[in-house]
């Protein structure tokens, strides 16, 4: 791109109202809430002249600072009153224009711009022009969506009718519902909370809970029953919640272009592009790898303004054999892989001893306080916990294989997510003291928005060298050679 | 001595500027003040209109002076020895932490944005932080860099952000 058409300015003169009014407001509420405290609406004139007083020179400043440019491929803005910020955006990364006239724009006559520029989470990723003219707003907006390119948007519906390429019936559903932690928590949770509000609230619900219980058989065969219809019911809820939700899924293909609908009662279609996905997460629960089932889902970063499911993750497959569902992995993914590396044995020690360090230490604490029967329920946790340390380190693998970086890992519901590289936005390696020791450190990859980042924990030294040489081949070189950017020398 | 216990990534090249130890230092004394005025007052109140016993409370504020004063000269030494960063061909490489380490990689092709700021200690300082963030989200940011070294390593960085995927 060319770097003559240089675009420049400053945000309108009525700007300084505009910035004046965001700080004015606060003493208005301010005010209100005095008036409103002391009954005494004298008091909010005082407050408010002194808000103003005070920002309006803030105001002025912030006003007076404010410039923004296209300069060749970027977007400059520099700002602030007491901070001084210069603020760099390549066009490239800008995902969006948004113009607005909120009231009191539209009083003056004025707009605000919001330059989505796709960086972090919080509020600082958005660049706002708090006031400048229509023609101001329209001219940058045009600059920079001039060197928009792929731009995907998410729609209601599928442009036109697209092979399906997967779909799942509700024998499976209603089995993938049935044994899904996820429903057969709720009504536990349900229990929980009545628990709670029985025992913690005296009044007429504890009566009535009372007066129910005396209804109650008290034999050890009837509460068995009970309870028995209790799961029989809450397992045909988790089916039919299933079933509701996901019914008649299914996955079209159109070119690059994934459509997933679902929904029994309302509809759901979400669409994305093939080259949008950051990654494929295979997940699976004890209950679920019992009954053979696996859930695929995509993680796309974060795209548009799109809402819910349209940046993060999409089910690809709600639920399905392993075999079915990693063959359609591989039809969206030529490159997937199912290899894994283990982990070093001295994870295995590490993951053996964080499970049970709590319990034990409990265990010895109760034991020397020689409450003999607390003792023996934290025994038989720490012992429970050994099971689960060694599941927790059987689930743990990583490796490029293909082009392709796996991660797996859990704590019983296991994650296997395969990730392009070259969507992953950072790569960061943390090592605590204990993992030194043992030559441990955890490899966290982050991909775009949305799609969050996944880690290897407790993986080897020389593992995660290993792992950004076959990644990043280029940039490992540079991470191992010696400098050649700028320094202070330099 | 951190050679043998970390992956064997290479350490990044440059430290920050010495100054920015300074400028933690008097920020940190900053940070105490406020608290220990406050607290003063508070127990001054407190401790006029009753004697005796409640004459100990002004051990508060005087802890904090102790605790804050030494944090201030302490710390920033420290968190100054520990961060290393560098901008190399590819990516910005940034070390830091000392008991907890952490080493990033941002790839200049995934870079999103470059910001600069400086606030008014900072400037008498003559130092100024930048802030790279990705699509991730996350920042690294790199605090007290001399002025001249910010707007090379700004112009540089945005010069290299995009560029490297395609290429």
């Amino acid at each position: 791109m060319s770097r003559e058409e240089l675009l420049q300015g400053r945000l309108h003169p009525l700007g300084v109202v505009v910035i004046g009014w965001q700080w004015v407001r606060y003493a208005v509420f301010g005010g209100a809430i005095s008036a409103l405290a002391s009954g005494n609406l004298d008091i909010v004139l005082p407050i408010v002249a002194l808000g103003a007083l005070v920002a309006t020179p803030f105001a002025f400043l912030a006003w007076q600072r404010f410039r923004y440019r296209v300069d060749g491929d970027r977007l400059v803005v520099e700002r602030g009153v007491l901070v001084e910020q210069e603020r760099v955006v390549p066009l490239d990364r800008i995902r969006g224009v948004d113009i607005s006239a909120p009231l009191l724009h539209r009083m003056l006559g004025i707009v605000q711009v919001s330059v989505d520029a796709a960086a972090a989470g919080g509020g600082g990723s958005e660049l706002t022009l708090a006031a400048v003219t229509r023609e101001q707003a329209e001219d940058l907006r045009e600059q920079v969506l001039r060197r928009q390119t792929g731009q995907m948007r998410v729609e209601g519906q599928p442009a036109r009718e697209a092979p399906t390429i997967a779909r799942v019936d509700y024998r499976t559903l209603a089995i993938a519902g049935a044994t899904s932690s996820r429903w057969l928590l709720a009504p536990l949770v349900a229990l929980g909370a009545l628990w709670n509000l029985i025992f913690r609230d005296e009044s007429a619900i504890r009566r009535t809970a009372e007066r129910g219980a005396d209804l109650l058989p008290d034999s050890a065969l009837a509460i068995v029953v009970i309870s028995m219809v209790v799961i029989v019911l809450a397992v045909g809820v988790a089916a039919i919640g299933s079933v509701i939700i996901d019914g008649g899924f299914r996955l079209m293909r159109d070119g690059e272009r994934l459509t997933a609908e679902r929904g029994l009662l309302r509809r759901r279609s979400v669409s994305m592009d093939r080259g949008r996905i950051s990654a494929l997460e295979f997940s699976d629960t004890p209950l679920w790898r019992l009954v053979g089932l696996v859930n695929l889902k995509a993680l796309v970063a974060g795209v548009g303004s799109g809402e819910g499911e349209a940046r993060g993750r999409t089910n690809l497959l709600p639920a399905g054999s392993p075999g079915a569902a990693w063959r359609l992995g591989l039809s969206i993914d030529r490159r997937l892989a199912k290899q894994l590396t283990a982990h070093p044995r001295s994870a295995r020690s590490r993951r053996l001893v964080r499970a049970m360090i709590v319990p034990a230490l409990a265990t010895a604490v109760a034991a020397l306080a020689q409450e003999w029967l607390l003792a023996t329920v934290l025994l038989a946790i720490t012992l429970i916990a050994i099971p689960l340390g060694l599941d927790r380190y059987r689930s743990l693998g990583h490796g490029v294989f293909n082009g392709r970086l796996a991660m797996r890992g859990g704590s019983l519901s296991r994650r296997h997510t395969v990730i392009d590289p070259a969507t992953v936005a950072s790569y960061s390696v943390t090592s605590t003291p204990f993992q030194r020791r043992v030559g441990l450190c955890t490899l966290t990859a982050s991909m775009g928005r949305g799609a969050g980042s996944r880690s290897a924990l407790d993986i080897g030294h020389d593992q995660t060298v290993a792992v950004l040489a076959a990644a990043e081949p280029r940039l490992l070189a540079d991470f191992t050679t010696s400098a050649s950017g700028v320094s202070p020398q330099a | 001595m951190h050679d043998t216990a970390g992956p064997s990534l290479r350490e990044p090249a440059n430290q920050l500027d010495e100054k920015v130890i300074q400028l933690w230092t008097v920020e940190g004394l900053i940070g105490t003040a406020i608290p220990v005025v406050v607290i003063s007052l508070i127990v001054g109140g407190i401790a006029s209109q009753s004697g005796g016993l409640w004459q100990l409370l002004w051990l508060a504020p005087g802890a904090l002076v102790i605790g804050g004063v030494l944090g201030s000269i302490l710390v920033p030494r420290f968190l100054y020895r520990f961060y290393r960063w560098e901008v190399t061909e590819l990516g910005l490489f940034v070390r830091e932490g000392w008991l907890f380490r952490t080493w990033t990689i941002v790839p200049h092709a995934r870079i999103q944005t470059v910001d600069t700021s400086s606030g008014p200690i900072q400037r008498s300082f003559g130092l100024a932080t930048v802030e790279v963030r990705t699509a991730a989200g996350e920042g690294v940011s790199i605090p007290g860099l001399s002025e001249g070294l910010v707007a090379q390593l700004t112009e540089e960085l945005a010069a290299k952000t995009g560029r490297g995927d395609g290429a």
